[in-house]
């Protein structure tokens, strides 16, 4: 069995004492800003990027890891005990979460959302497993004409998938594009929009916009916020009754399909995918008004789906190295960072990164249950750490981690700029993922459509002769040709609606 | 102009006062020594490794300052703008000094002027390498066959105006032969891409030692004056065309106006570490980078000459970064 062999491979990867420890911190931190609302993982894998400078890639990746799955985790318990999602993800957990906290039945919920995450959680981990060796066989076939595709299946795919207005979602990934253009272009070694500044010259830092997009920006619009938080301290019997474990266990397993499968498309990840399940399960439910008042599936299906999501977007970044989110998109900032170029060729090169982050997302759900079981009551009291204190603390760090990248005030100030801009952008309602997706898939686009051009001596047929860049592109057209469509406009405007 | 004439006037009119008494005492405080790539490349762990054997013999802390940016633009720019004093130095690659000033329309400083050279440090070269389905075994067999294939046959280089692609151009003209330039960022991927066939032919560095030792490439020459140690069967080009000639080399430098006896020091103690066996080992290990060690006036010669001869090679084919 292959699979076994590369699963028992990547635990003698994971179980060594470094990679456990590392996997802790990261699902302990994960928990803890999922705790917290207003920082997301995002906002926490940017600020720590510079810090797993100092790691080797193994355990850097297995951290970064930790903290995105292990937000999840975190992210419910606030969503149930203060009815306020202590992530993006968990906001539909709160429907019906809370209520069943008002009812006295906190304990049970936090319980149904943990195991019904680590089941999910047990489920991508093998899907990711199966799915990914033959992928990235089938990747390895990629050279630039079907990269420049599948970037384009990508871009296309983050405006179709980001919630809001569609022209603001095709607006932030044009600013992405141009953002990214910034710097020397590589094919002509010509600088561009860089107003003769040095420190312009090799572009802008991708760590630099995520810091302050999602970083910066989130703190500044949490700082607007009242600080109202009610914390109910009294959680009740962890245990679920019999009838809860009988709703809860269908709702789970189709929560954890749904995540799975959003988990995967460009895009998507935990947040689509718990929005998707909680929209999934109210449709099919025989009494659909139970929904909101403290139906035990509203915090099964969305908890279970956020997890499997947030595992299942790695499998694009593994294997083809394209980021569907922006927490992925930082991890390919992480392994540029120790001098990994993501592809599919990470599995053959470095399965100890591969099989070793892997099997670590297993053992990170297995720790995620003990810490937010057992210890809620540690989590509870963090809820009440006042915003006047934490927020200057995070500040502090963040301009820390971008100095320290390349010693560099100047990219400080810019951090700082694109905080403001990130600030601006969240008072129009315009969504950063698409930007971010478009800064870092715009130059790889370019530099991919521009040597595939080169390659076949400037026959721009290439795109479509070769079989699997003109499938992708075919599904690009289809995805765009979907969206302009009014009854599926309406469909989509739909779900996002009635997930919120 | 004039203030620049001035500065200089008074610097030297201080360093006569200040040289007698500051040598002795030089250093007296911790020197830094800014290196043009983030940490972690084969020039960053030769600057540590440097910075380690002179600070444990200059009795002061000898610390590393990572600048990338702009090809070693924003390291170079400040370093040439610090106080020549000797606590401010800079590592870099020979191609921040004898290419960036071909290629770049506003360079921010002079890097002949601008710029004292303390010691060399060290030095490599590039391999010529195939994909292993290319018909040609050997250098010639590749010309012939360059010559025979339309259109041109792909090569793979680290970047427009990088090395690679200037070392390429070279052999080209040398060779008479046609060659369809596809830029990649840097010579690890330049070499990725020619393992999977995109490109059939690629000049780069020690990225690219282990694609050769795992026969993912073949090796068909390498750059140098003399074969390389690590593959002693492959054949230098020289061998073919006399007279070319790609080494690539790192240097220890200065703000211009460093006084004389502050830059022997210097030179004294980074000869004196480059002759330590455990030096060139660990060199040679990070990035395949032999000891290069020169007299003062060796080095100077070996900039001008290869500024002189990029800066032909860049004339010819036209690249530049503006």
């Amino acid at each position: 069995m292959e699979l076994l062999d590369n699963l028992v491979f990547g635990f003698s990867v994971s179980l060594t004492l470094q990679n456990i420890l590392f996997c802790f911190l990261g699902v302990l931190v994960g928990t803890l800003i999922g705790v917290l609302p207003g920082i997301g993982p995002p906002a926490t894998v940017a600020m720590l990027l510079p810090a797993t400078f100092y790691l080797s890639p193994v355990p850097a990746l297995i951290m970064l890891a930790g903290i995105y799955y292990g937000a999840q985790y975190g992210g419910s318990t606030t969503a149930i005990l203060v009815n306020m999602p202590g992530e993006s993800s968990s906001v539909v957990t709160c429907l019906d979460g809370y209520q069943m906290a008002r009812k006295g039945r906190a304990g049970a919920a936090l319980a149904i959302a943990a195991l019904a995450s680590l089941f999910a959680g047990t489920m991508a981990t093998l899907l990711i497993a199966i799915a990914s060796p033959p992928l990235s066989r089938l990747a390895l076939k990629f050279l630039a004409a079907e990269y420049f595709s599948l970037m384009v299946l990508g871009l296309v795919g983050s405006i179709v998938l980001a919630h809001g207005s569609l022209l603001k979602a095709v607006a932030m990934v044009f600013l992405g594009l141009l953002l990214g253009l910034i710097g020397t272009d590589i094919n002509s070694g010509a600088e561009r929009f860089t107003f003769d500044v040095p420190m312009l010259g090799d572009g802008i830092g991708f760590v630099v916009v995520a810091m302050g997009l999602f970083g910066l920006a989130e703190i500044l619009a949490n700082l607007e916020k009242r600080d109202r938080r009610q914390i109910d301290p009294s959680i009740g019997t962890l245990m679920p009754t019999r009838e809860e474990f009988r709703l809860a266990w269908p709702a789970t397993l189709r929560g954890t399909t749904i995540g799975a499968i959003l988990g995967v498309l460009p895009g998507g990840g935990a947040l689509l995918a718990s929005f998707g399940a909680y929209a999934f399960e109210k449709k099919i439910s025989r009494d659909p008004s139970r929904f909101g008042k403290g139906a035990v599936e509203g915090v099964a299906a969305p908890e279970s789906a956020n997890n499997a999501g947030a595992q299942t977007s790695f499998i694009p970044l593994l294997t083809l190295g394209i980021p569907g989110n922006p927490v992925m998109a930082l991890m390919i900032g992480a392994m540029m960072i120790q001098g990994i170029s993501p592809g599919p060729q990470v599995m053959t090169q470095q399965p100890e990164l591969f099989w070793g982050v892997i099997t670590s997302m297993w053992l990170g759900n297995v720790m995620l249950v003990i810490i937010n079981l057992p210890m809620i009551g540690i989590w509870v009291r963090l809820l009440k750490v006042p915003y006047r204190l934490l927020f200057p603390s995070i500040l502090l760090f963040c301009a820390i981690g971008v100095y320290s990248l390349n010693n560099s005030g100047f990219e400080v100030g810019l951090a700082a700029l694109f905080g403001l801009m990130g600030y601006v952008f969240y008072k129009l309602g315009c969504e950063p993922a698409p930007l971010v997706l478009g800064f870092i898939l715009g130059p790889l686009m370019e530099e991919n459509l521009r040597r595939a051009m080169l390659l076949s001596h400037g026959d721009p047929l290439v795109f479509v002769q070769r079989p699997i860049s003109a499938v992708l592109l075919l599904m690009a057209a289809a995805l765009l040709l979907l969206v302009v469509l009014p009854v599926f406009r309406k469909t989509r405007e739909q779900a996002f609606k009635e997930a919120a | 102009m004039a203030m620049q004439w001035m500065r200089v006037a008074a610097l030297a009119f201080l360093s006569v006062f200040a040289t007698a008494s500051f040598a002795q005492q030089y250093p007296s405080r911790p020197i830094k020594i800014l290196v043009s790539i983030p940490p972690g490349g084969a020039p960053d762990i030769a600057a540590r490794l440097i910075a380690q054997k002179m600070s444990e013999s200059v009795g002061q802390p000898v610390v590393i300052d990572n600048k990338p940016g702009a090809n070693g633009n924003v390291a170079g720019d400040a370093m040439a703008k610090a106080a020549p004093d000797g606590y401010t130095l800079m590592l870099a690659g020979d191609s921040l000094i004898v290419i960036n000033p071909h290629i770049y329309a506003k360079m921010p400083f002079d890097t002949l002027k601008d710029v004292a050279p303390v010691a060399s440090i060290a030095s490599n070269q590039f391999f010529l390498s195939v994909n292993p389905s290319v018909q040609a075994k050997t250098l010639p067999e590749f010309v012939e066959l360059a010559k025979k294939t339309k259109p041109a046959i792909p090569f793979a280089s680290g970047g427009n105006g990088s090395q690679h692609h200037l070392g390429m151009e070279m052999f080209k003209q040398r060779a008479g032969i046609d060659l369809t330039h596809v830029p990649y960022r840097g010579g690890g991927p330049a070499g990725n891409a020619t393992v999977a066939g995109e490109t059939m032919v690629v000049l780069a560095g020690a990225s690219n030692a282990g694609l050769l030792r795992a026969g993912k490439l073949r090796g068909l020459a390498t750059t140098g004056k003399t074969r390389s140690p690590l593959f002693p069967d492959i054949p230098t080009v020289g061998e073919f065309y006399p007279g070319y000639e790609v080494t690539i080399w790192l240097g220890l430098f200065a703000p211009a106006g460093t006084p004389e006896p502050v830059l022997a020091r210097l030179r004294d103690e980074v000869n004196k570490a480059l002759s330590q066996r455990d030096l060139a080992e660990k060199l040679n290990v990070t990035g395949a980078l032999q000891p290069l060690i020169t007299t003062p006036a060796e080095f100077v010669a070996l900039i001008r000459h290869d500024h002189e001869k990029y800066g032909k090679v860049v004339r010819d084919v036209g690249a530049k970064a503006d």
